[in-house]
Formats: structure tokens, sequence, C-alpha cells
């Protein structure tokens, strides 16, 4: 299968960068580190999970379970689908 | 955002694209070789040249530090 664009890719990641340095003030550079290393990212370059057909502020929120939690699963908005 | 950070991602993410890697693996390697500063620090050069110039160069930058 094919892999998720560069392009959309890049508009996921300012996107959640963008929200994690206004809601938490990580500077900007730590940000793009935690989020690119963190398994939401890597869940949103999967394909096959289709996750760049949400919203960013779903990834973001992904990221903050995954922060919290352990587990980006434990988004709601994930949870909330599999009901 | 700004935008060195905004060209920083645009860079990574076509890089990774254009080398067929996935992105965490290639900040993960300019972040074991200290060369992601290095790299956000080029803005200037590397936003106004062709974006295939700023792959030869990361790649020599990889080269050298290994």
């Amino acid at each position: 299968m094919n892999k998720v664009p560069a392009r959309t890719l890049d508009f996921f990641d300012r996107h959640v960068v963008q929200n994690i340095v206004q809601k938490y003030g990580l500077d900007e550079l730590t940000a793009i580190k935690d989020f690119i290393g963190s398994q939401s990212y890597a869940m949103l370059q999967d394909p096959e999970l289709e996750l760049y057909r949400l919203s960013p502020l779903i990834i973001f929120d992904m990221w903050e379970s995954e922060k919290i939690t352990g587990d980006p699963r434990n988004s709601l908005y994930l949870r909330a689908d599999e009901l | 955002m700004s935008k060195e950070h905004a060209f920083f991602i645009y860079l990574l993410e076509r890089y990774a694209e254009h080398k067929g890697k996935s992105t965490q693996t290639v900040l993960g390697e300019w972040e074991r070789l200290h060369l992601t500063e290095n790299i956000v620090q080029m803005y200037e050069r590397y936003h106004s040249e062709r974006l295939q110039n700023a792959f030869d160069d990361i790649d020599e930058m990889i080269t050298s530090s290994r």
C-alpha cells in the first residue's frame, strides 16, 4: 500500500506541533521532535489506519492521550469510534 | 510557527519521502549525529535553493559525521 504523502504529513505536523506549543509551552523544535517520535505519529504515518482522514485536532488528542496514559488509542475520539 | 521550523518540517518530510524512509528513522539519524539544529539553522540557504541541493548537503553532513 502507498505511504501517506509527505505533503499530508507536513500539514498534520504543523497543526499538531502548533497545538503542543500553545497548550504546553514547549519550544517549537522540542515539540517537533516529541511529536515525530511519538506512537501517535507512527499511527498517522500508517496508511492502513487512514488517520490522515481525521482532523489534526484528533491527532493532537491522541498525542495528549499518549502522554497521559501511554497509549494514543485511549483518545476519546478513537474509543468513541469503537462503540 | 516560525518560518525556520515550518520549513524544517517541510524539509524533513520530503527528505524522508525522497529516501523512502520513515520520518521517524530520518529524524532519529539526524539526532544521533547531532545534525538537527544545524539543519534548522541552514534555513536561509536551503529555502532559497532547489530542494535537491539541501538533500545533497544533508547527505554530505551525514557522511562526514559518521
